[in-house]
Formats: C-alpha cells, sequence, structure tokens
C-alpha cells in the first residue's frame, strides 16, 4: 500500500510559478578569458583545447574558444567538423574557421593570430556565464616566441584600459553589463616542457603584464592510465599564482584518444576546468 | 630554417611530374602542411612517389602522375583518394592527419 500523499505546500512550489523575472544566472553578464599556452611539436594545442573547452561547456560555460598556430591539427577535427569547414584556411589565405559545435561552444580558428576575429563575437543569449579561451602555440607567438599580441590585448582589455574586460562584457548575458568590469584572467601551459623553453617563458611573461593572475600547469597521470586524467591543477600559491604541480606525464593524456574525432571525454579534462573556474572566481568580483 | 627549405624541396620534388599546374599547386600545398605536423615528420624521395613518416613509420605516401596524384594514408587498410581538385585535397590532408594521429596515440614517445 502506498502512503497518502500529502499536498505540497505553496513555499515548495512556488518558485515554479511566482516569479515574474527573468532568473538571471549567476555570472551572467560578467566573463573570464584564459590563455592556452601548449607545446608546439604535435596535436597539443587542438588536443587539449578541444578537451578543455568540452570541459568547460560541460561546467555551463558558454564558451568562445579562439585557436591560433600554423600546424593542423584544429580543434576542428576533436568536433568532427567535415574536413571543408576545418581544413578549408589551408586553402584559402585570410580565411579563418567559424563553427557552432555545441549549445554552448563557439569555435574558431585560424593559421594566424592576426587573422582571428579582433574580438570575439558576442556570446549566445544562453543565460551561461561567458568565458573565452584563447589557444596559441609558439607558431602563433611574436618573434620572440611569445604571447601572440592579439591574445594579450584581448586580456588586456583590448586598449579600453588595464582590467577591463573585452567588449563581450558589455554585450554577454542578460546582465548586458552597463558598466565594464573587470575580468578575471588566467594562463594555462600544457605539453612537455613546462620549466624550460618556451611555456617557461609564456608563464615567465604573463606574470609580469598580469601579476597575480593565476598559472595553472597541465599535468598527466602520474600512474600513467590510458586514460591520463588532466587534474595537475594543484594550488601551489607563489605571489598569488597558482602552479600546477607537473607531476606526471602530460605525453600520457595524448593516449587517451588523440586520434579520435571526438572531444577528449569532459571527465579527462573536468579536473583541470574545475581548478580554473575556481581560481577565477576568487580573483574575478563580477564572477561567483 | 635552412633544414626546413630542404625538406620542403625534397617533399615537393616529384611533384614537378604533374603537367596540371593547379593540381600541382594542390600537390605542394599538400607537402607542406604533412611537413608542418611536426619537425620530426621526415621526407624519403622514391622514383614514383614520396614517402611521409614519423619514427620510421610511413603515414602517407604520395604518389604523382601526369593529371592527378593519389594519396595512400593508413597502414591497415590503406585509404587512397585520387586528388584532381581542392576537394580531393581537404578528403586526402583529412586522412594522412588521421593516420599521423593514429601513430601518436600508439607511442606518444614518437
Amino acid at each position: 500500500m502506498y502512503p497518502p500523499r500529502r499536498p505540497k505546500k505553496l513555499q515548495d512550489i512556488s518558485h515554479l510559478f511566482l516569479s515574474t523575472a527573468a532568473s538571471t544566472p549567476p555570472g551572467a553578464g560578467a566573463g573570464a578569458l584564459v590563455l592556452l599556452a601548449c607545446h608546439e611539436d604535435g596535436p597539443w594545442r587542438a588536443f587539449v583545447a578541444a578537451g578543455l573547452a568540452r570541459a568547460l561547456e560541460a561546467a555551463g560555460m558558454d564558451v568562445t574558444l579562439l585557436e591560433a598556430g600554423r600546424s593542423l591539427p584544429n580543434a576542428g577535427y576533436y568536433f568532427g567538423l567535415e574536413p571543408s569547414v576545418y581544413l578549408h584556411p589551408v586553402l584559402e589565405p585570410g580565411a579563418y574557421v567559424s563553427a557552432r559545435v555545441g549549445t554552448g561552444l563557439h569555435f574558431f580558428w585560424a593559421p594566424h593570430p592576426a587573422r582571428l576575429p579582433a574580438q570575439p563575437p558576442a556570446a549566445a543569449m544562453t543565460g551561461r556565464p561567458p568565458i573565452v579561451l584563447y589557444g596559441f602555440d609558439r607558431s602563433a607567438g611574436g618573434a620572440d616566441g611569445s604571447i601572440p599580441p592579439p591574445a594579450c590585448e584581448l586580456a588586456a582589455g583590448a586598449g579600453n584600459g588595464p582590467g577591463d574586460g573585452p567588449d563581450l562584457a558589455e554585450t554577454g548575458g542578460n546582465g548586458g553589463g552597463k558598466t565594464r568590469r573587470p575580468w578575471p584572467r588566467a594562463l594555462v601551459s600544457a605539453g612537455p616542457d613546462h620549466e624550460s623553453g618556451y611555456l617557461g617563458a609564456v608563464r615567465r611573461r604573463f606574470s609580469e603584464r598580469f601579476p597575480g593572475a593565476p598559472v595553472l600547469t597541465l599535468a598527466g597521470d602520474a600512474e600513467g592510465g590510458a586514460c591520463g586524467s588532466a587534474g595537475g591543477a594543484a594550488g601551489e600559491g607563489a605571489g598569488g599564482q597558482a602552479h600546477g604541480g607537473g607531476s606526471g606525464n602530460p605525453e600520457r593524456l595524448l593516449g587517451a584518444g588523440v586520434a579520435r574525432r571526438a572531444p577528449p571525454p569532459a571527465h579527462v579534462f573536468c579536473g583541470l576546468a574545475n581548478e580554473l573556474l575556481q581560481q577565477l572566481a576568487l580573483r574575478g568580483d563580477a564572477w561567483r | 630554417m635552412a633544414m626546413k627549405g630542404v625538406r620542403s624541396a625534397e617533399a615537393r620534388g616529384n611533384g614537378s611530374r604533374i603537367a596540371d599546374s593547379g593540381v600541382r599547386r594542390l600537390h605542394d600545398v599538400l607537402c607542406e602542411e604533412l611537413l608542418l605536423l611536426s619537425p620530426r615528420v621526415a621526407v624519403e624521395r622514391a622514383p614514383f612517389e614520396t614517402r611521409f613518416a614519423l619514427a620510421g613509420r610511413t603515414f602517407a605516401r604520395i604518389a604523382p602522375y601526369r593529371e592527378l596524384f593519389l594519396v595512400s594514408a593508413g597502414a591497415d587498410p590503406v585509404c587512397e583518394v585520387r586528388v584532381v581538385d581542392s576537394h580531393g585535397l581537404l578528403r586526402a590532408l583529412d586522412l594522412a592527419l588521421e593516420s599521423f594521429l593514429v601513430l601518436i596515440q600508439n607511442d606518444p614517445a614518437v
């Protein structure tokens, strides 16, 4: 016998129909920008960018992925786009790839950062907090192999003054943003040469340009499972920065399906995505 | 930089057999893109084809003819694409890219 059903009280169900204002999710109208610096050799840039973008989307973000780098693959391969879509800039100098690849994910790729849109388009009205993920490698950097100037300008507010977010801040989400608010920024470095070489130089430059902004390092599964996890973003505070542990072997990540025409499963990068969002939330007044 | 130029010239060398200038350009574009996959991609120019390999393992072969070129990629089974236009080129590049990534997936150390 089932127990008799008791009627619900008004406060249990009132939220379903008594609200007359459109809901404003936490963080709507604000945003964050993440630079993703990758090792040049091999598919690091595309693989990590696709995986992290998907993990951020799965975490409820509206993700704009800007990817700049000369070599293939690009993230379009992992999003399962047709060759005529994700490869067409190979034949058309000056062109870039633009594709919406999910409810909350818009993807752009160009071999050179100067070909990408200077400002990412306004976030779709999804009500999700927008986040811009800018992936690049050495081939997209400056002459000295540094952070690409367009990425730096975007992070700095594109000439709108230090601390201001990109124009996306004024148009994205329900909150619309009549006034500019600072966007939190972060750097993620991914690849086997964290301490020296290109990634080390990028980390130093980023820290000089944006003191206090979090710097995370992608590390692989120390046990070396074929499905390596990307949870190597430990907070090891050093001058207000979070450096990853880096104890694992990141190359093992590539064994987790680098040839599959699908993004790495979200759980592979969810540790990094969660750590990233946590770090950004700690530093962004407008982003919680 | 000089080494890069040598690799590029080696890769494009067989393309001179292609009479059609448009198809020859597609051949050159494909060779350049395959070399860009990694600095460790090695080129071997044989009399009738050009092979692209990573750590001694071939992932793509290009055989030029008068009006077209054939691209073979993958190990088992080998896929072949006849390239006469840009559509064929993008398909061939897509297949060669997948073959390259399979090599890395099977042995990330390469």
